[in-house]
């Protein structure tokens, strides 16, 4: 690790033309190891993101992508490989004035994830790329591989002397995909494994959620207005509702891994947890990753254990046969490589409660389901009735109380709806929205979230990534959940049908307090 | 000629302004008739009207059509209620009239959302008989930023000019080198506003790239070891304002100091060596700075704009390309707009910049 990475910075840059330009838009040149690099992640988000980056100018003169998976590939095929996965999933057509240069920097190496010999390879190969490439010893490198091979990798980097940086002023990074880890025991052994070939400073543990604009914008709409904090606590907010809703079920054969998974690892753990902790964290002390992951941290720490009392607050579905439009739809148990009696669940509904000064006593619902009607990832934040019916002899009640929207995807932006006063002679009311909409307030076409993170993992910005802790508090929330129901009968599986709204226990568990799920 | 009657605003002529408030009305009957009229597929969608910011431009009557097109280009990018003023130095002393005129830019985000649309206040005025700010002040929507993006001659409406610093968030100069070269006269009368001159955004691309030429410590030796520069730009006053601003970027980042000006270049001190720096204006189809060439006694660096890239030569040999599209001039108001508030590259470079700018609009250069 280089001196500048022990002090948490970026490396020290000498070149004085880059004083005092904008921050952290361009890094230094480096060499990106790319493990998995014909993998369906590689080929259809992590080229077309670098691809990206390229056009847009954000990559370095010399940047490299040294792609590495078991295939035996040649450079040059490797290349075209990545120019047809990149000209089918890149948001931007695809300019050859840009990647000619761009392909001029892509390499590629076989090797086995699990053969020592294998990486000495490599080592030898990036000596040989950077006597040509001017990176100055800086490597990233991007485990974008099955999670049983992340420890390997690291460990065998580590054995090869792939680590430690060449010199005082490069660094080496890596950058690990979700899933981390199957459960508590498994993601403890994951960090451990990785903190032993890595400084945690070195490690970025990827969330692509916390790169899209919406989610970052949490902290702008939090922390850039005065008007919504004061507001932000148990005296004014009765729930809130953090919904991810998929229309699709199964892609392709995307059940393999899932039917492994299920819904509470597949996105309650992560991208979930990620959404209520930004919802429910206290103002950080600063703008930088440290104190913006401690402020995450504690929300974590302090969510009531899910098991307080011994029954969970929790449902699970699985998808059933359906039919939207007179079209039939699947069940989740009739897709490609999942198992005819399959048990994962598909879809989870939580109540959760944040045990702060803030949030004693808020109830924090949270779902997310395959094959509901509309896809969608919204945060709602419902406020509490006025503390008098002021209008309630009048011709109509305020029906719904204020709501403070975020919608993470799609049509995104914020709403805020609130009552007002109906045009005419009598005194009705009607809800109304204030809606800011990203589309049309701001030009300009927002980064995938790719983008962004690969950028930052360059920079050596941590903000968006996760850190050690924040994973194992994760884990600990959703684990003991998982263990109940491994531990519990099998479940009357399917209990919703495709493009419905989730089982009704999930309506009858948010109904509980009188409330309902919002109609998205 | 229309008189002050709503409609009359909504018309290209215009009609004779003699209160604000027939304009506010102009523009909300404007927006009632855009709502009720606008549709999105087959159904009535409403018409968003979107302001980020109030936006003064501020130009010469005679080219009328440059910055409406441009504004044009700008509303998707940055939506504001720009008012724009052209002025008719030439028009006689007696002609005090202000014409004014309204009208709305619109786009469409995305296929079957509705129009999100920014108005817009064109008024023709005579030269400055001193109350221009009084008639544009008002004209301002409130609680949201006051930008102004002035390409007059920066001696001309001087009480307009000052108010506006006053109360501007953000003042954009684009009036070629006399422009730059009055730089510092607008920083002192600006209150909290930030002042700026186009053209450093419109080589906002050139400095990035350039910087990240020299990232390795052999590139960085190069660079203290430069004795000359030439920076090819087109024959324009865009391209010989970009040439100033490159320029005064190298000087600022690299601590060249004590500009001075003879047999048509200019030469600088670093802390090792003197350094010239000629501009040289050319003939070409190309927009803003063609070439830039570092040259050290034993090495050269050369980088090239041709056909949307940038074709560089480092100085031992190693040559490559990368995009560097021209930018519009859309593109560099809108950055310009949403700039830094601090910007020490900026600071650095101003005084080089004002001083070979003070030169070149003298027509030494």
């Amino acid at each position: 690790m280089s001196t500048a990475e022990a002090a948490g910075g970026q490396p020290h840059i000498a070149n004085p033309l880059r004083r005092d330009l904008p921050p952290a838009m361009i890094p230094v040149p480096c060499c990106l190891v790319l493990f998995g690099a014909t993998g369906d992640l590689a080929r259809r988000k992590i080229a077309p993101a670098l691809y990206n980056l390229a056009r847009e100018g954000f990559l370095p003169p010399g940047f490299t992508l040294l792609g590495v998976a078991r295939r035996d590939l040649p450079d040059q095929r490797f290349r075209e490989d990545l120019l047809a996965d990149v000209t089918e999933h890149s948001r931007q057509p695809v300019d050859p004035a840009v990647w000619e240069p761009f392909s001029q920097g892509i390499f590629y190496q076989s090797l086995r994830f699990d053969q020592p010999q294998d990486y000495a390879g490599l080592r030898h190969r990036l000596d040989t790329i950077e006597r040509q490439r001017p990176v100055n010893g800086n490597r990233l490198y991007y485990l974008a591989t099955a999670p049983e091979f992340f420890a390997t990798i690291a460990e065998q980097l580590k054995a090869a002397g792939l680590v430690t940086p060449l010199n005082a002023m490069a660094f080496n990074r890596v950058i690990v995909e979700k899933p981390f880890g199957r459960d508590l025991n498994t993601a403890r052994e994951l960090n451990s494994r990785l903190q032993a070939a890595f400084d945690e400073k070195q490690i970025f543990r990827i969330d692509h959620y916390l790169g899209k604009e919406t989610v970052q914008n949490i902290l702008a709409l939090r922390f850039a207005n005065a008007i919504f904090e004061p507001l932000w606590n148990r005296r004014y907010v009765d729930h809130v509702q953090i919904t991810v809703a998929e229309r699709v079920g199964m892609e392709g054969r995307r059940g393999q891994y899932y039917d492994t998974a299920g819904a509470l690892r597949d996105m309650v753990q992560n991208h979930m947890m990620q959404l209520l902790a930004l919802t429910a964290m206290e103002p950080p002390v600063a703008m930088d990753a440290r104190a913006i992951r401690d402020e995450k941290v504690k929300v974590l720490r302090a969510i009531r254990p899910i098991l307080d009392g011994g029954v969970p607050a929790a449902v699970r579905g699985q998808y059933g046969p359906g039919s939207f439009a007179g079209q039939p739809m699947p069940g989740y148990r009739q897709e490609e490589a999942v198992a005819a009696d399959s048990t994962t669940q598909t879809y989870v509904a939580l109540r959760l409660f944040v045990d702060t000064w803030r949030w004693s006593g808020v109830p924090f619902y949270l779902r997310t389901g395959k094959c509901l009607p509309k896809r969608a990832t919204e945060i709602t934040i419902q406020f509490r009735s006025p503390p008098m019916a002021m209008f309630r002899n009048y011709e109509q009640l305020p029906e719904e109380p204020n709501q403070l929207v975020l919608r993470v995807q799609p049509d995104e932006g914020v709403a805020l709806s609130f009552e007002a006063k109906v045009p005419g002679m009598r005194m009705r009311l009607g809800k109304v929205k204030m809606n800011f909409r990203y589309g049309s307030s701001f030009g300009g076409e927002a980064p995938e979230a790719y983008e962004r993170l690969l950028l930052d993992a360059m920079l050596g910005d941590s903000t968006l990534f996760l850190r050690a802790d924040e994973v194992d508090y994760a884990w600990q929330i959703i684990t003991p959940l998982l263990e109940h129901w491994a531990a519990q009968p099998a479940p009357p599986f399917p209990n919703y049908e495709a493009g419905t709204w989730g089982p009704a226990e999930a309506d009858q568990l948010i109904g509980e307090t009188g409330v309902q799920w919002r109609r998205l | 000629m229309a008189n002050g009657s709503v409609t009359s605003f909504l018309s290209a002529e215009g009609a004779v302004l003699t209160d604000p408030g027939e304009l506010e009305r102009a523009l909300a009957f404007m927006w009632k008739q855009a709502g009720e009229s606008a549709t999105v597929g087959e159904s009535k969608a409403a018409v968003s009207r979107v302001s980020l910011a109030n936006l003064v431009v501020v130009g010469p009557a005679d080219a009328r059509d440059a910055p409406l097109q441009i504004l044009g280009e700008l509303a998707p990018q940055y939506p504001t209620r720009s008012i724009v003023l052209l002025i008719n130095s030439a028009a006689p002393p007696q002609h005090q009239q202000v014409l004014a005129s309204v009208s709305a830019l619109c786009h469409l985000p995305r296929p079957g959302e509705p129009q999100v649309c920014a108005e817009q206040i064109l008024l023709r005025c005579g030269p400055d008989q001193g109350d221009l700010d009084r008639t544009v002040l008002p004209l301002l929507e409130g609680d949201i930023p006051l930008m102004v993006w002035w390409t007059l001659d920066p001696g001309l409406c001087r009480p307009l000019r000052s108010t506006l610093l006053q109360h501007a968030t953000r003042f954009i100069c684009d009036a070629g080198p006399a422009g730059v070269a009055h730089l510092g006269e607008l920083n002192s009368e600006a209150a909290s506003c930030v002042v700026r001159d186009l053209g450093w955004y419109r080589i906002g691309r050139w400095r990035e790239l350039l910087a990240g030429c020299f990232d390795t410590p052999p590139q960085q030796q190069f660079l203290r070891a430069v004795q000359r520069v030439r920076i090819e730009h087109a024959a324009t006053v865009t391209g010989t304002v970009d040439a100033i601003w490159l320029a005064a970027f190298l000087a600022g980042q690299l601590d060249w100091r004590k500009p001075t000006f003879s047999d048509g270049i200019f030469r600088m001190r670093s802390e090792a060596q003197a350094i010239e720096v000629a501009l040289a204006a050319t003939r070409t189809e190309q927009e803003g700075i063609v070439s830039l060439t570092l040259a050290a006694s034993e090495a050269t660096f050369q980088a090239s704009r041709r056909d949307g890239q940038l074709h560089i030569v480092e100085p031992h040999g190693q040559a490559r390309s990368t995009s560097l599209p021209h930018l519009s001039c859309s593109q560099a108001l809108a950055d310009g707009l949403v700039g830094r508030h601090i910007d020490l590259a900026f600071e650095r470079a101003s005084l080089p910049a004002r001083t070979i700018a003070a030169f070149v609009s003298r027509g030494s250069v």
